[in-house]
């Protein structure tokens, strides 16, 4: 039996402990939002957050997560309204759009710790997640939009 | 703009009585389709708008990612006057024969040809409609049909607001009319415009349906361990450990591969790995990258091949300058971020399937024959792919997966690994050329080529026949019929065999060899490495001509041409020539699937090895629809073939492919990535390929940027400095 947190929601599962967390979410939760591509760690389609941290989870074993706090891009916002999420819209970011939920964790994960990522930051925060299609201008270009949205939530609460 | 077309549009009724139009988007044929039976395709609405305003379109073609989904829909918008953004749009399945492409007859996604093909028919459907609704709305409020205008998905009448759906009913009762007027274009309010990506908000919040997020009721999940070698033939395994893995149900020989068929993914992953196969690989144990390389050196050397291509004369004299040199392309894979999966539910007889492919009507014919039933017995649902650039042209994953549910009784999951999409892919063949020049004492150029490549339509062609062909025509004839025409293959020599400039003679000679390999359609097709041949080899006369590379194209072309004219844009677009210091450039034009692009790459260099700076990108692809898609196509396109030209390499060893994942197939990441400026012409023709033009300029422009940093010249893909 393996306990975690999914999206805020408690999870008990009976399953093998060497099951990469990738196919627990697929296969046996459905959520399918987190994509399958390569099973090596290389490409980064299935990223999700473990205790807040950007992972691969088609090399993650399910074990590994027993007591921590997972987000998958299903649980990213309330609304599918993470700025990230609206910047991606206005930047017509996605193409095949396969690649884009793990993009979307690893962008998110990067602006949590740094709100105003420049092209270096970017560059080696979002390196890990191959894009076939070649929206990385674009990622680029949203990720920015992103961290101003970020940045002016900040300076409201500062103001408050 | 009037039409007059008769039996264009055909009209039935939804299910709830709505109107619903049919059509055909083959444009250039009127009448009943002539390529197979009528019977064989369910007929299906495109259009369809119901009471409740609800308008459903059809979406006829792969959404892979090059934004058809929305092309499409801005277009049928503008005409029928309602704002794309309130289209219901469905990915359709199978549908009507007429829906087929006019240049394959193929309900193909491929080719850069959706909206090329599909403009003006697109229009006429949504301009029918529109007219129709009118003409019930003049009926109903008992006005003329004159004093009435639409806007955005309204009849508007003495300034009053009706919802098209008020007339619907009525309208479905009136005959299509034969006279359409289609806007001028200076009336456009969707044409044209960069509306936003329909697929964005579903493809961001992890919504977006691809064929592995469909979960049927009561699956298994099956994977298969192929040969590794091709032509190879199962002999035997021993899957006693397999079976002993926790979710196994069962381990069988289906289509010469091993199938292991499990409660889930993992377990069927992780039992494969325990499964010893003993193979029969003697079909291709000598066939290798070197042993193809070194056949095709030496029928260049042997063959005089056929003449492709014989324009001019030129006589050489003493004293001319001359250039002799050969260049390479490997194989390549397509590597689409989704692997090949698919989902099939066989029972009593028939089947139905799920999952991301580039040709319903290929799919539902190579699934029929692969199972021995009828196509009326094949049922295709279509889903968003995670990539297709041509790879799912060839649905062996969806035959596969329906054999796998016949044996088994139970609808399958088929999901292939990374390793096995990169050792099973249908690759985009190897090529070797031997260009030769002479050029006078007055700059006159004699152009020699000679290119050793496969016939890629010849087991192609004769498949998609049998696709197309009514199914009483025996699957022989078909075979007969489609190697003969593939007799001379264009996508061996395309973009080799018409050069755009002037020189005072050309020959262009094709030897055709195929090794046992299989071979596909990869974006961009012969012109991904005829553009690199033609191109590299243009700069390397222009230097013993002793002119600027830009300069001696534009002195060869026709000042009227596309090429001329992208040339020119990009010059000035990449400040050409006066870069900033340290900075290196090449160019390259290209014209493919209607369209014409210029590129121009900047490169520094950064201890010794080219750091891509900055691509230029001007294009001519007539009428634009959306010209942010256009630019992310041309963006797409030129990280594409950046990644081919930096590190695209299949290479093969004892009948096998060597490479396996992204790390030793790696793919251009973010971190490598140009900044990328792209230009689009204005112009006011039809519309012309968007998806492919973008790849081909790409890899000689930075051949020849690299020749401008290092003379050092690269004539052998992928570039290895």
């Amino acid at each position: 039996m393996v306990e975690f947190t999914l999206n805020g929601e408690h999870q008990s599962l009976d399953i093998e402990a060497d099951t990469p967390l990738l196919w627990v979410l697929r296969d046996e939760l459905r959520m399918t939002g987190t994509k399958f591509g390569c099973g090596m760690g290389l490409c980064g389609a299935c990223t999700v957050h473990i205790d807040g941290v950007a992972s691969r989870s088609c090399i993650m074993p399910v074990s590994f997560i027993a007591g921590k706090n997972i987000t998958t891009i299903e649980g990213l916002s309330s609304d599918n309204n993470h700025p990230l999420q609206q910047a991606w819209v206005a930047h017509n970011v996605p193409q095949c759009g396969y690649c884009q939920s793990g993009q979307i964790m690893s962008a998110a994960a990067l602006l949590a710790s740094n709100g105003s990522p420049d092209d270096e930051a970017i560059d080696s925060a979002m390196s890990g997640n191959i894009c076939r299609c070649g929206t990385y201008p674009r990622i680029k270009a949203a990720i920015k939009q992103a961290a101003t949205f970020y940045n002016a939530a900040d300076d409201v609460e500062v103001a408050q | 703009m009037k039409l007059s077309r008769r039996g264009l549009l055909k009209l039935s009724a939804t299910a709830t009585g709505g109107l619903a139009l049919g059509f055909s988007l083959s444009g250039c044929k009127e009448g009943e389709y002539q390529h197979g039976s009528a019977e064989d395709f369910r007929p299906n609405a495109f259009l369809a708008i119901s009471e409740d305003n609800t308008v459903t379109l059809q979406i006829h073609r792969a959404e892979m990612g090059q934004g058809v989904m929305t092309g499409i829909t801005q277009i049928v918008a503008e005409e029928f006057d309602l704002a794309p953004s309130e289209f219901v749009t469905e990915l359709s399945g199978l549908v009507n024969s007429e829906l087929a492409s006019p240049d394959t007859f193929l309900q193909i996604t491929g080719g850069s040809q959706t909206i090329a093909s599909s403009y003006q028919s697109l229009r006429e459907v949504g301009a029918a409609a529109r007219a129709m609704l009118l003409n019930a709305a003049a009926e109903v409020l008992q006005v003329p049909v004159g004093g009435l205008t639409t806007d955005n998905g309204h009849i508007v009448s003495d300034g009053k607001k009706h919802p098209y759906g008020r007339f619907v009913k009525v309208a479905s009762k009136l005959p299509v009319p034969e006279q359409l007027t289609l806007k001028d274009a200076a009336d456009f309010q969707y044409i044209g415009q960069s509306e936003q990506r329909l697929d964005s908000q579903a493809k961001v919040s992890g919504q977006a349906e691809f064929g592995i997020d469909i979960y049927p009721e009561d699956f298994v999940t099956a994977v298969m361990l192929r040969s590794p070698s091709f032509g190879g033939q199962l002999i035997d395994f021993d899957a006693a450990e397999a079976l002993k893995v926790k979710g196994v149900i069962d381990v069988i020989a289906v289509n010469n591969a091993v199938t292991v068929v499990a409660k889930s993914y993992w377990p069927a992953r992780k039992a494969a790995g325990l499964i010893t196969v003993n193979w029969d690989s003697s079909a291709t144990a000598n066939l290798s990258s070197a042993s193809i390389l070194a056949e095709q050196q030496r029928l260049a050397a042997s063959e005089q091949g056929e003449n492709i291509t014989a324009a001019g004369s030129f006589t050489a004299a003493d004293g001319d300058k001359t250039l002799s040199v050969s260049y390479e392309a490997p194989y390549l894979a397509h590597a689409t971020m989704e692997p090949m999966n698919a989902v099939a539910d066989y029972h009593d007889g028939k089947v139905s399937l799920w999952g991301g492919h580039q040709g319903a009507d290929i799919t539902a014919d190579m699934v029929a024959r692969a199972l021995g039933i009828s196509r009326h017995d094949v049922t295709v649902h279509s889903c968003f792919l995670g990539g297709g650039f041509g790879r799912r042209i060839v649905p062996d994953y969806m035959a596969e997966a329906a054999m796998v549910s016949r044996q088994v009784g139970q609808p399958v999951k088929l999901i292939w690994s990374r390793e096995d999409d990169m050792a099973h892919d249908y690759y985009r063949p190897s090529h070797y050329s031997e260009l030769s020049a002479s050029i006078s004492a007055d700059n006159k150029v004699s152009w020699h080529h000679k290119l050793v490549g496969p016939s890629l339509l010849r087991d192609f062609m004769p498949d998609s026949l049998k696709t197309i062909f009514p199914e009483w025509v025996p699957g022989s004839v078909a075979t007969t019929v489609g190697k003969f025409v593939a007799s001379t293959d264009g996508s061996s020599v395309e973009g080799a065999a018409e050069l755009p400039y002037g020189f005072a003679e050309v020959n262009v000679d094709y030897v055709e060899y195929t090794p046992p390999v299989p071979i596909g359609f990869w974006r961009s097709v012969g012109h991904s490495q005829n553009a690199f041949v033609v191109e590299a080899f243009v700069d390397e006369v222009a230097e013993q001509v002793g002119s600027d590379p830009l300069a001696f194209r534009l002195a060869n072309l026709s000042a009227d041409s596309a090429e001329a004219k992208v040339l020119q844009q990009v010059k000035v677009l990449s400040n050409w020539g006066a870069q900033v210091e340290g900075r290196f450039q090449g160019v390259a034009v290209h014209h493919s699937f209607g369209s014409t692009v210029a590129e121009v790459v900047e490169i520094s260099m950064v201890d010794g090895k080219p750091k891509v700076e900055t691509v230029y990108c001007v294009a001519d692809c007539g009428q634009v629809i959306n010209p942010d898609l256009v630019v992310t196509q041309m963006q797409s396109a030129i990280i594409f073939a950046l990644t081919a030209a930096l590190y695209g390499e299949i290479t093969i060893e004892a009948g096998a492919v060597v490479q396996s994942n992204f790390h030793n197939y790696p793919m251009l990441r973010i971190n490598e990535t140009p900044d990328i400026v792209v230009e689009l012409i204005e112009s006011s023709l039809p519309p012309t390929g968007v998806g492919e033009p973008g790849v081909p300029p790409l890899a000689p422009a930075l051949a020849n940027a690299l020749y401008a940093a290092s003379a050092v010249r690269h004539r052998s893909l992928p570039i290895k400095v």
